[in-house]
């Protein structure tokens, strides 16, 4: 028994989506999501307020590090979602016919690169120490100049 | 990548990180008449977060928050005092100036001319601030005290500047003596005369002097007329002898005592004492000298001293007393009568001189001494306000979404005598800040955590929306609800947002969870429908049997027996009436039976808990769960346990056969910590032991909903 996987990412902004990939057909797009060669880690769902995030590999293209560096400046969403289809006979054609295994909402935080390979962080901008509240610190600015009594 | 949380609650060091930071938290209730605290640049703006009403369950009326605020601004004209505190970032209203202390007593008993006053956004109204950069903002006020009763010390209060000492004091001597007296003998005198009738002629022949002491003798006729000429006879009788002449003969008395006199003499008067100045910080005499305190009154001003505080010391009182009265003493004629006639026909004083006038000097006799002093200190305070960068005055920064308040008053109120410290303000919010309300879709205060939860989320712009898990917040707001376990409190330090909330959630009956990469908060329970924690048997999500396991996946992990031990929690929390400031309260829970005399874990949630009842539910949850979960476990499953998330019960039944014979034979409940899900068509979970009774209903929840621990 062989299992196809297939991921899928939309990156997006305010609900306006900048660039959809899916990793499985890589000679047509599918459902509106073009062919891109792409990796993703494991997602982990958990029971804390972090832990979460994925990371997802490709490889090292100019046009894509425009684009990441567009998507961290602006805090792009990505909405990564990975399917499964047992193959018995036949691949599957669309992404209806698969299985949602799995699903990460994150935000593109950074990215790092080699050469030959690109991974890109998504995930929240919160973990045990970043991600302060209340954040807002008094400042001069804010209510004037401080006395001293 | 692992975090490094805080430790547990029973750790000291986590007790006492605890608090220090709310050492000087913005809600501390002790120590009310503490000094004013000013704001730090760098510090946390504080976020109020409560909203004060029924709160359903038969508790009553209760919520709020009595938040300290800091000083960012103050200003004076003339004895008007102007000081505005930054109160919490976002909006609040409605907040009662009958719910406005100052230090112990209400903002209206300190000083009834006083004004409160809010603002958003800019400066509240009834404050008049100016700030001049380099400046120094200076008042003075006068504190009138009894001084010493002659001599002895006085202490002033602090930064005092003058010093007017006023005496009113008698001060009198009275007495009484001779100022004539010595020879007091008589002379009698007999005109014996001589006379010739038919011419009528006097001839004077004898006299004598009278008989008995002093003396007797014989003088000349020229001594005797100065005596009888003189008219000063203290007797006299005088017989006709011959009247066709009209001659007498007189016989007279002359007694040197008419002379002799008694007078008597009241004087006022003064005394003179060493004063001295001593600072007493260092005791270096600042001044000194002496003073002479009079009759009546009389005053010592010690001005242009630096502010501070002096020890005033009178000592070596002096006086001068018993000046001898002058006296004339009438000197014995030793038989001469020219030398009697020559005192007696001499002037004599008649009265003391001074007798009733003021002098330094008194004469003898009883001296009347009674000295009291009035004290008047000037005391001056003086602040000093910095100078700023470049010069430039600054009344205010842009006060951008912050809710300031103010308090207006009379100095000399708000600063008493004695007292060289603005109190501490302490202001009642019943709501707080304006946020989105996940149960009615409203914008308003709310108390629930869940919907603070959201709003750090959303509004500090740590995530986006569509990283927010809004149900499961809603779900959790619901289950809050249903409990009435509420926030009421002040987000006054700085914490990561997942520390922070994995640190709380549980005294909400809650925990973190993501999925899907949204964020949110679960009951650490499943719910019934109306809100509160199932009690009825749990149907599991999923049900894995060892057949659907990953071969060599599985593994158990048991808790230690020290961590499972009985503990008797000590929960604290703040009680919050309005009418006065609220204090911590501490309630023990624990099994009933179990843990008497310790160990003891510590839970503060003075932070945001206002209810009783609120600790109690905190303590059965973590009670329940430390004494009934026992182990976690791990495992793989295939792709069909992709449906399961975070917080979902699940049943593992094994019923594994081993060479030696049979291996683990158990069917258990968990809950589902973590599930990871990956491209290797795998599907690794972390479980937590779900304790359920014979009939699966699961024994945390009731413990939480209908507990039998004991409460003192």
């Amino acid at each position: 028994m062989t299992t196809a996987i297939a991921a899928q990412i939309r990156f997006y902004k305010d609900s306006e989506t900048k660039a959809q990939w899916q990793n499985f057909w890589m000679d047509r797009t599918i459902e509106g999501f073009a062919p891109k060669s792409f990796n993703t880690s494991e997602i982990l769902l958990n029971r804390s307020a972090d832990e979460g995030g994925i990371t997802l590999l490709l490889p090292t293209l100019a046009d894509d590090i425009s684009f990441f560096l567009t998507a961290i400046e602006n805090e792009y969403l990505a909405d990564v979602r990975l399917y499964e289809q047992e193959i018995q006979q036949e691949m599957p054609t669309t992404m209806q016919e698969m299985q949602l295994v799995a699903r990460f909402v994150g935000e593109v935080q950074t990215m790092t690169m080699t050469p030959t390979e690109l991974s890109v962080a998504i995930g929240a901008a919160m973990d045990a120490i970043n991600g302060e509240i209340p954040g807002r610190r008094i400042t001069t600015s804010l209510v004037g100049r401080l006395p001293s009594l | 990548m692992k975090f490094a949380y805080p430790q547990n609650p029973s750790a000291a060091v986590s007790t006492v990180r605890r608090f220090d930071e709310t050492s000087d938290a913005l809600t501390q209730q002790s120590d009310l008449d503490r000094k004013q605290s000013v704001a730090l640049i760098g510090e946390t703006v504080p976020m109020v977060f409560c909203s004060r009403g029924e709160f359903g369950n038969d508790q009553g009326v209760n919520g709020g928050v009595w938040v300290s605020p800091k000083l960012v601004q103050l200003g004076l004209e003339g004895e008007r005092l102007s000081m505005m505190y930054l109160l919490s970032q976002g909006e609040l209203t409605g907040i009662d100036p009958e719910n406005v202390f100052w230090g112990q007593e209400k903002l209206l008993t300190q000083d009834d001319s006083a004004n409160f006053c809010t603002a958003y956004e800019e400066i509240p109204e009834c404050l008049d601030l100016e700030y001049v950069p380099g400046a120094e903002l200076g008042w003075t006020q006068t504190v009138i005290k009894a001084g010493p009763q002659g001599i002895g010390t006085f202490t002033t209060e602090n930064n005092c500047r003058k010093i007017n000492v006023a005496w009113e004091s008698q001060i009198s001597v009275s007495g009484s003596g001779t100022i004539v007296g010595g020879f007091g003998g008589e002379v009698y005198l007999d005109e014996i005369l001589s006379w010739d009738s038919s011419t009528c002629q006097i001839t004077y022949q004898v006299s004598r002097y009278g008989s008995g002491s002093p003396w007797r003798g014989q003088t000349t006729q020229s001594d005797l007329n100065q005596l009888m000429n003189s008219g000063q006879a203290t007797w006299e009788v005088c017989n006709i002898v011959d009247p066709r002449c009209g001659i007498r003969s007189c016989a007279r008395r002359f007694d040197m005592k008419k002379h002799h006199l008694q007078a008597s003499w009241s004087q006022t008067s003064e005394v003179r004492m060493d004063w001295a100045l001593v600072r007493v910080s260092d005791e270096e005499v600042i001044t000194s000298g002496q003073v002479w305190v009079q009759n009546g009154t009389s005053s010592l001003l010690i001005d242009g001293l630096e502010p501070d505080k002096y020890r005033l010391t009178f000592s070596n009182m002096y006086s001068e007393r018993n000046k001898p009265v002058p006296q004339y003493v009438i000197p014995d004629p030793n038989g001469s009568q020219a030398n009697f006639n020559s005192s007696y026909l001499s002037s004599y004083p008649t009265s003391v001189p001074n007798s009733n006038g003021f002098a330094r000097y008194t004469y003898q006799g009883s001296v009347t001494q009674n000295i009291s002093s009035v004290i008047t200190q000037t005391l001056y305070t003086e602040l000093v306000l910095p100078d700023l960068p470049g010069g430039e005055q600054q009344l205010v920064g842009g006060l951008r979404d912050l809710t300031m308040c103010g308090v207006e008053g009379n100095i000399l109120e708000l600063r008493p005598v004695g007292i060289d410290r603005f109190l501490q303000a302490h202001v009642f919010v019943e709501q707080g800040i304006q946020v989105e309300r996940l149960l009615d879709g409203e914008t308003g205060s709310s108390r629930l955590y869940a919907d603070l939860v959201n709003y750090l989320m959303s509004t500090t712009k740590i995530l986006q929306q569509d990283q927010i898990d809004t149900e499961a917040l809603r779900l959790s707001a619901q289950m809050n609800q249903a409990y009435s376990i509420f926030f009421n409190g002040i987000l006054q330090t700085t914490n990561s947002l997942s520390e922070w909330v994995t640190r709380t959630a549980p005294y909400f009956l809650l925990s973190a969870r993501q999925v899907d990469g949204k964020y949110g908060l679960m009951p650490v329970c499943p719910l019934a429908s109306n809100g509160r924690f199932k009690t009825t048997p749990i149907e599991p999500t999923f049900v894995i049997t060892s057949d659907q396991i990953v071969e060599g996946s599985y593994t158990r992990q048991y808790m230690s027996n020290k961590e499972r031990r009985p503990v008797c929690l000590v929960m604290v929390y703040r009680d919050q009436p309005t009418a006065q400031i609220g204090q911590q309260v501490t309630i023990e829970a624990r099994y009933p039976g179990t843990a008497l005399s310790g160990p003891f874990e510590q839970h503060d949630m003075t932070e945001f808990c206002c209810r009783g009842e609120h600790a109690v539910y905190a303590a059965r949850y973590i009670l329940a769960k430390r004494r009934h979960t026992t182990h976690a476990c791990q495992l793989s499953i295939g792709r069909q346990g992709r449906a399961i998330k975070p917080g979902d019960i699940v049943r593992v039944n094994l019923n594994l056969e081993t060479s030696e014979g049979a291996g683990i034979t158990d069917s258990v409940m968990y809950q589902v910590e973590s599930v990871n899900e990956g491209q290797n068509g795998t599907v690794q979970l972390e479980l937590l032991h779900f304790p359920v009774d014979e009939n699966g209903v699961s024994l945390v929840a009731q413990e939480i909903d209908t507990g039998s621990i004991a409460i003192s």
